[in-house]
C-alpha cells in the first residue's frame, strides 16, 4: 500500500477581519478567533502504481490534503503513511522518493536554462552521475524538449516549462508524485502532452500519481479513481464512471431565440436554470435529449441550440447534496 | 565517495551545492551587464560615503581615546568588507523570504531533501556588490595598517580571514533574526529600513559610543563585534577575555538562530493554509 | 473637469494614500534615530566635551544642532515619485499625459504635494520639539524671523528637490535600467547636499564646486539659515540662489521632457 490516510483533519485559526475605523481600532486590542476546518477526518488508501485524481471545488481541502501528503503541513489530528513514512516527520529518504508539482510555481530558476537548474537537483537529490544522464535523455526524448535544456527557463513558452518542471519533478524517479493543478493555464495542447506524458510514464514505472484539478478532462483521461471531496470531507471514492452516472443524467441545452420567451412556455420542457429574455437554459433528463430537443425546436423560435454537460462544479454539489439526503 | 562517512558525505555535498549557487548567480548577473555595473557603481557610491567619515576623522586630526584617524579608517574598513557580506551574500535571501511565503513557493524548499534554512538563506549571491566593498575596505584596512607603520604579515592576513569568518557568521545570525518576523508580518518594508539604518551603526569605532551603549552592542547583540573585533585585535587592544567571546559569541548565535528558525517553520507548517 | 479639478484631485488622492501609509513614514523618522545617534557620539567624542573646539567652522553646539536637523529635513525633502516615473514610461502609462507636456509635471508636483503636506505638519512639530528642547539645553532663542525664513526655505527645498528629480527621472526616457541611476544619485545628492554632514566638512576646493550646484541649497541652506548666525543679507542671497536653481531646472526639465517624449512617442509609447 503506497498511501494511507486516516482520519486526516486540518484546521486553521483566522482573525475575523471586519471593515472600518472603528472596527479597526478596536481590533487592536480584540480579534475575534475563528476556526476554519479544510480538512474534516478523510480516509483513504492508494495501491502502489494507481493514478487516482482529486476533484473539487475550490477550497474543498484538495491542496491542503496534498500539502499534508507531501510534508509541507502537519495535520490538526490523524494520520498518514506515504511508502511508509509520516510525512510531516521529513524524513530525508521520504523527501528523495517523492515528487510535488504546484501549478504555476517554479522550482527551476528563471533566469538560468533548465539543465543547470536540473543538475542542481541532482546535487540536492544525490543522483548517480549515469542514473542522472539516462533519466535526463529518457525524459527528454519522451517530451521532446532535449533543444530547450539550454534555453533559458524565461525564454520558454508556458507548455515548454510545465514540461521542464515535470522533468524536474521525475528527475530522481520518486516513487510517489503529487501534482497540484498541474494543467493550469496550459494551452490545449500542452494540456493533452502533458497527460498523455503522465499516462505512460505511469504505465511505464508504476509511479503512484495523485493529481488534483479542476479540468473533468485531466481527471478523464488520467484517473481509473476519483477522490471527490467538498467542503473538508470525501463525498465520492471511486471509478470515474460512478460520477459520469449521477451526473450524466442531466444535461444542459443552451437556447437562443429570436423573440422573448416567457417562463410557462419552458418550463413544460425542463427545468428552467437561466432565462433571460431570448436567452434560457434548460435542464433536461440525458435520456430524452433526442425528443426534447425535437420539441423544442418544433415549438420555440429557436435560432441557436447547444448541448452540454452538466458542469462538474454543479455536479459534485449535487453529489455533496444528494450524500445528505436519507 | 562510498569511502567517506555519512557526516562528510552531507559536508561536501553542502559545499558542492552552495558552489552551484553561487557559479549559478554569477552567471545570471553577468546576463546583464547594464545591472552589474549599475551595482558597482552605486555600491561605490557608498564607498565614498564611508570614506567621507574618515575623511572627517582625519580633517579634524583628533585622536580619539589614543586611536588616530590612521587606525580609525582600519575601522571603517573592516565595517566596508562586512557591509559588502551581508549585502552580498546573506541581504538577497533575507529580503526575498517574505516573497517565498506569499507566493507559495517556500513550500517547494520544504519538500526538497536538504536543509531549508540553507536553502532559503543562501540561495542567492550577489557578486556585484561584493567586490567595491571587499576590495574597498580591504584596501583602506592595508593603508591604514601601512601609515601606523604597521606592515601586514601572513600572520595578520590569516587572522584577518579568520576573524571575518567569526563576524560572517555573527552578521548571518544577527541580521536574519528580525526577518525571521517575515513569517507572520505582510509588509517588511519598515522593518527593513530600520535593520538598513540600524547597521550603520558600525561606521564609527565603538569607542566612540558611551559605556552603556558599547556593552548593549558587544553582549546583548553583538552587533558592534562585527566591525571591532578585527581592528582592535591587529591593533594590539584585545585582550584575552574579550577574545574568548569574539569567540563563543558567533557559535552561541548560531544556535539560537537555529533554534528560532525551526520554531517559526515549525510555526508555519501549522498555521498556514 | 478643469485641468485644476484634476490637479486637486490628484493631490488628494495622494494626501490621503499618504496617510493609509503613515506607519512606514513613521518608521522612516523612527529609524532617522540610528543615524543621528551615531553622529551624536562620534562629533561628542571628537569635540571631546570641550565647549571651545571648533571644527569646520562648527562649534560643539551648531553641530549637534546641525546632524539633528539634517536627518529630519532630508527625510522631509525625500522623494519617491521618481520610480513611479520611470513605470509610466516603461510601462505606457505615460500616454495620456503625452500630449500636454506642462500637464505631466504638474500633475506629478501635486501628487508630491499631496503627499508631502501630510508628513510637513509632522516634521514641522518634530522640528519644533528639538528645537525647544535644544534652546532650553543651551539657553539659547532662536528669532521668530529666523524660524519664518527657516520654513519658507524648506518650502522652497521641496520645490528644488522635486525638480532635481523630476529631472534625473527624465533618464528613464533613454535608459533600460534606472534603479542604479536613482540610487546612486541619491546618495550622492543626499551627501553634497549635507544631509550626512555639513558641506565644510569637504574642505575648500568641493565647497567652491558646490557653490556651482544646486544640492547645497536643498538641505545644507536652509538648516544654515536657523543654525548659524547668517545676516539677513546672506540669507536673502541664499533664497534668491535657490529660487534661481529652481528657474535653470525649470529650464531644464521642460527640455528633457520635450526630448524624452519625442523619443517615447516615436517608439509609440
Amino acid at each position: 500500500m503506497s498511501i494511507i490516510v486516516r482520519q486526516l483533519t486540518k484546521s486553521f485559526d483566522y482573525y475575523k477581519k471586519e471593515v472600518g475605523l472603528k472596527q479597526s481600532i478596536k481590533n487592536l486590542f480584540y480579534r475575534e478567533k475563528l476556526v476554519k476546518e479544510a480538512v474534516k477526518g478523510i480516509s483513504f488508501e492508494i495501491e502502489e502504481g494507481e493514478i487516482v485524481g482529486f476533484l473539487g471545488p475550490n477550497g474543498a481541502g484538495k491542496t491542503t490534503t496534498l500539502k499534508m501528503l507531501s510534508g509541507i503541513l502537519h495535520p490538526t489530528s490523524g494520520e498518514a503513511s506515504v511508502m511508509g513514512y509520516t510525512p510531516w516527520e521529513r524524513k530525508k529518504s521520504f523527501k528523495k522518493n517523492i515528487s510535488i508539482v504546484m501549478g504555476q510555481k517554479n522550482q527551476l530558476w528563471w533566469d538560468l536554462p533548465a539543465n543547470e537548474s536540473l543538475y542542481l537537483n541532482k546535487c540536492i537529490y544525490e543522483i548517480d552521475d549515469r542514473l542522472y544522464y539516462e533519466t535526463l535523455e529518457e525524459l527528454t526524448s519522451i517530451l521532446d524538449v532535449k533543444e530547450q535544456l539550454k534555453v533559458q527557463l524565461r525564454r520558454l513558452s508556458l507548455g515548454e516549462r510545465m514540461k521542464m518542471e515535470l522533468i524536474a519533478a521525475l528527475i530522481h524517479r520518486p516513487k510517489v508524485i503529487l501534482l497540484d493543478e498541474p494543467t493550469i493555464g496550459l494551452d490545449l495542447v500542452s494540456q493533452k502532452s502533458v497527460r498523455e506524458f503522465l499516462a505512460a510514464y505511469n504505465k511505464d514505472t508504476k509511479t503512484t500519481i495523485l493529481l488534483t484539478s479542476h479540468y473533468m478532462k485531466d481527471i478523464q483521461d488520467l484517473c481509473k479513481r476519483t477522490i471527490v471531496i467538498n467542503h473538508g470531507t470525501i463525498v465520492f471514492d471511486g471509478p470515474l464512471s460512478g460520477i459520469n452516472d449521477s451526473l450524466g443524467r442531466y444535461k444542459l441545452i443552451k437556447l437562443r431565440m429570436d423573440e422573448p420567451v416567457d417562463q410557462e412556455r419552458l418550463l413544460q420542457f425542463g427545468r428552467i436554470k437561466n432565462h433571460d429574455g431570448m436567452e434560457a437554459t434548460l435542464e433536461i433528463e440525458a435520456d430524452s435529449i433526442k425528443s426534447v430537443t425535437r420539441q423544442l425546436l418544433d415549438h420555440l423560435p429557436v435560432i441557436d441550440i447547444t448541448i452540454e454537460e452538466y458542469p462538474i462544479e454543479e455536479g459534485i454539489a449535487q453529489l455533496y447534496r444528494r450524500m445528505d439526503e436519507p | 565517495m562510498s569511502k567517506l562517512s555519512p557526516f562528510l558525505k552531507e559536508i561536501v555535498k553542502y559545499v558542492k551545492v552552495y558552489g552551484l549557487f553561487v557559479k549559478n548567480c554569477i552567471i545570471a548577473e553577468m546576463e546583464f551587464r547594464t545591472n552589474f555595473f549599475m551595482g558597482v557603481a552605486v555600491e561605490c557610491s557608498w564607498l565614498v560615503s564611508k570614506l567621507i567619515y574618515a575623511f572627517v576623522f582625519y580633517n579634524t586630526g583628533a585622536t580619539v581615546s589614543g586611536y588616530s584617524p590612521d587606525a580609525i579608517l582600519i575601522f571603517i574598513g573592516m565595517h566596508t568588507v562586512m557591509t559588502g557580506v551581508l549585502i552580498s551574500f546573506f541581504w538577497p535571501n533575507f529580503s526575498r523570504l517574505t516573497q517565498y511565503v506569499r507566493e507559495g513557493t517556500l513550500d517547494l524548499f520544504i519538500t526538497k531533501p536538504i536543509s531549508l534554512q540553507f536553502m532559503v538563506t543562501l540561495r542567492y549571491f550577489n557578486f556585484g556588490t561584493l567586490l567595491p566593498n571587499v576590495v574597498g575596505g580591504a584596501a583602506m584596512i592595508a593603508v591604514g595598517l601601512y601609515r601606523l607603520d604597521m606592515p601586514p604579515s601572513l600572520y595578520d592576513f590569516g587572522a584577518f580571514i579568520l576573524f571575518v569568518a567569526l563576524a560572517t557568521i555573527v552578521t548571518y545570525a544577527l541580521f536574519l533574526l528580525p526577518n525571521l518576523l517575515s513569517f507572520k508580518i505582510v509588509d517588511m518594508g519598515p522593518i527593513n529600513q530600520i535593520i538598513g539604518q540600524a547597521q550603520e551603526v558600525n561606521n564609527v569605532p565603538m569607542i566612540v559610543y558611551s559605556k552603556w551603549v558599547q556593552l548593549a552592542g558587544l553582549y546583548l547583540l553583538p552587533i558592534f563585534t562585527i566591525s571591532n573585533a578585527f581592528p582592535l585585535f591587529i591593533l594590539g587592544r584585545m585582550d584575552s577575555a574579550f577574545l574568548v567571546w569574539i569567540i563563543a559569541s558567533p557559535i552561541i548565535l548560531l544556535i539560537l538562530i537555529r533554534l528560532l528558525w525551526r520554531s517559526s517553520i515549525a510555526q508555519y507548517a501549522s498555521a498556514s493554509s | 473637469m478643469t485641468a485644476l479639478d484634476k490637479y486637486t484631485h490628484a493631490f488628494l488622492i495622494s494626501f490621503k494614500r499618504t496617510l493609509e501609509y503613515r506607519a512606514s513614514f513613521f518608521i522612516g523618522l523612527v529609524s532617522a534615530v540610528f543615524p543621528i545617534m551615531m553622529q551624536y557620539y562620534m562629533w561628542t567624542t571628537l569635540y571631546g566635551h570641550s565647549e571651545s573646539n571648533e571644527y569646520f567652522g562648527y562649534s560643539y553646539k551648531e553641530m549637534l544642532l546641525y546632524i539633528l536637523l539634517s536627518s529630519i529635513v532630508a527625510l522631509l525633502v525625500s522623494t519617491g515619485f521618481e520610480w513611479e516615473i520611470s513605470h509610466d514610461i516603461k510601462d505606457g502609462g505615460l500616454n495620456m499625459f503625452v500630449i500636454k507636456p506642462i500637464g505631466y509635471m504638474n500633475y506629478r508636483l501635486f501628487c508630491f504635494g499631496g503627499a508631502k503636506s501630510m508628513q510637513l505638519a509632522f516634521i514641522f512639530i518634530v522640528i519644533a520639539a528639538i528645537l525647544t528642547i535644544y534652546a532650553n539645553v543651551y539657553h539659547l532663542t532662536f528669532e521668530a524671523a529666523r524660524i519664518a525664513l527657516f520654513i519658507f526655505s524648506v518650502l522652497l527645498s521641496l520645490l528644488l528637490n522635486f525638480l532635481v528629480f523630476f529631472c534625473l527621472s527624465m533618464t528613464a526616457f533613454w535608459m533600460a535600467e534606472v534603479w542604479g541611476v536613482y540610487a546612486g544619485f541619491g546618495v550622492l545628492s543626499n551627501l553634497l547636499g549635507g544631509g550626512l554632514f555639513p558641506i565644510e566638512v569637504f574642505g575648500p576646493l568641493v565647497n567652491n564646486a558646490l557653490n556651482y550646484l544646486p544640492f547645497k541649497y536643498i538641505i545644507y541652506f536652509p538648516i544654515t539659515v536657523l543654525t548659524k548666525t547668517l545676516s539677513y543679507d546672506s540669507i536673502t542671497a541664499g533664497l534668491l540662489a535657490q529660487a534661481c536653481w529652481i528657474g535653470v531646472l525649470y529650464i531644464l526639465s521642460r527640455f528633457l521632457w520635450s526630448l524624452g517624449t519625442k523619443k517615447y512617442v516615436s517608439i509609440g509609447g
